[in-house]
């Protein structure tokens, strides 16, 4: 390695520290509010569902679609998905729609559940998904502020935007899969 | 108009949505109103907006599969008050104890309140 270079990775453990604290400040945030709030246990607006769980739940699926697309995406404007074909010039753009449209979808879900529930330890599945979910806006918020910092080395996007998977798989899987497996698939 | 604008008004659409979010998350709810003066179970409407509505609905009306409290069950189930107190200082199935995480006269309250009010 040339003294350049050295040079420039020397900060790398405070550029990465910016979206790490950031990101965790979120999610501790979000779980202090969730545990010092009174959950008012009350519904919000249903859309066109049933109820407000399964208007939860679909939109969580939605969210986790769209980040199924987020990642197939990712890896195709990577190269790491049909190396050889060429990637269309728009799939930059519907990648960054399909993000933010998962995280909207997310924010109706997520409001209820601090709003109504607060944090809650009931039982083991509740704990999960309470825990879970803090920790999801916590990992979106470091994956925005990587996205963001080009100086940042190769592999941090790629980990920072597959532990916002990972953690948004296991907030659904704890709820609206656990709604239609316990309760029954309605709209 | 191009796909990029569109975009990037989303993004701006999503900012106004986290604003709105932080605020509606300092609304004060509204929980059932109890028309007697007994402060029992003015109590027992505050305990049960803040512990069981999440899980048996703000209405007692049952929530994601959870059971339904409201229009007279509880008492059909449990015909002595004894027996309800129980289920809610111990847990039962997935219900959680509440007999740590709250004191005698507060699980009688909110019992009281499923009984009498909801």
């Amino acid at each position: 390695m040339s003294e350049a270079s050295e040079a420039r990775a020397a900060p790398l453990p405070v550029a990465l520290s910016i979206p790490v604290l950031a990101g965790a400040a979120v999610a501790v945030i979000a779980g202090v509010y969730g545990r010092v709030h009174d959950p008012t246990g009350e519904n919000i607006v249903d859309l066109f569902f049933s109820s407000t769980a399964n208007m939860k739940a679909w939109l969580a699926t939605l969210a986790v679609a769209l980040a199924v697309f987020q990642l197939v995406s990712a890896l195709k404007i990577y190269g790491r998905l049909l190396p050889g074909r060429s990637t269309p010039s728009w799939l930059g753009d519907v990648h960054r729609l399909s993000g933010t449209l998962a995280f909207l979808a997310t924010l109706p879900v997520a409001y209820h559940c601090l709003w109504s529930f607060g944090y809650q330890t009931g039982d083991t599945r509740v704990w999960v998904h309470s825990l879970v979910g803090c920790v999801f806006y916590g990992a979106l918020t470091t994956k925005v502020f990587v996205v963001r910092n080009h100086a940042l080395p190769g592999w941090a996007l790629p980990v920072a935007g597959g532990l916002v998977f990972a953690v948004l798989t296991a907030a659904w899987a704890t709820s609206a899969l656990w709604l239609f497996t316990e309760v029954g698939v309605e709209l | 108009m191009s796909l990029r604008k569109i975009v990037d008004g989303v993004e701006m659409l999503a900012l106004v949505a986290i604003v709105v979010f932080v605020v509606l998350l300092f609304r004060s709810g509204s929980p059932v109103e109890v028309a007697s003066d007994d402060p029992a179970l003015q109590r027992g409407a505050e305990i049960f907006a803040s512990r069981c509505a999440g899980c048996h609905g703000p209405e007692g009306q049952g929530y994601a599969g959870r059971p339904a409290l409201n229009e007279g069950r509880v008492v059909a189930a449990y015909p002595e008050i004894e027996a309800q107190i129980a289920v809610v200082a111990n847990g039962r199935n997935s219900m959680p104890s509440f007999g740590g995480r709250l004191d005698e006269s507060e699980i009688e309250a909110v019992v009281r309140f499923t009984r009498e009010v909801l």
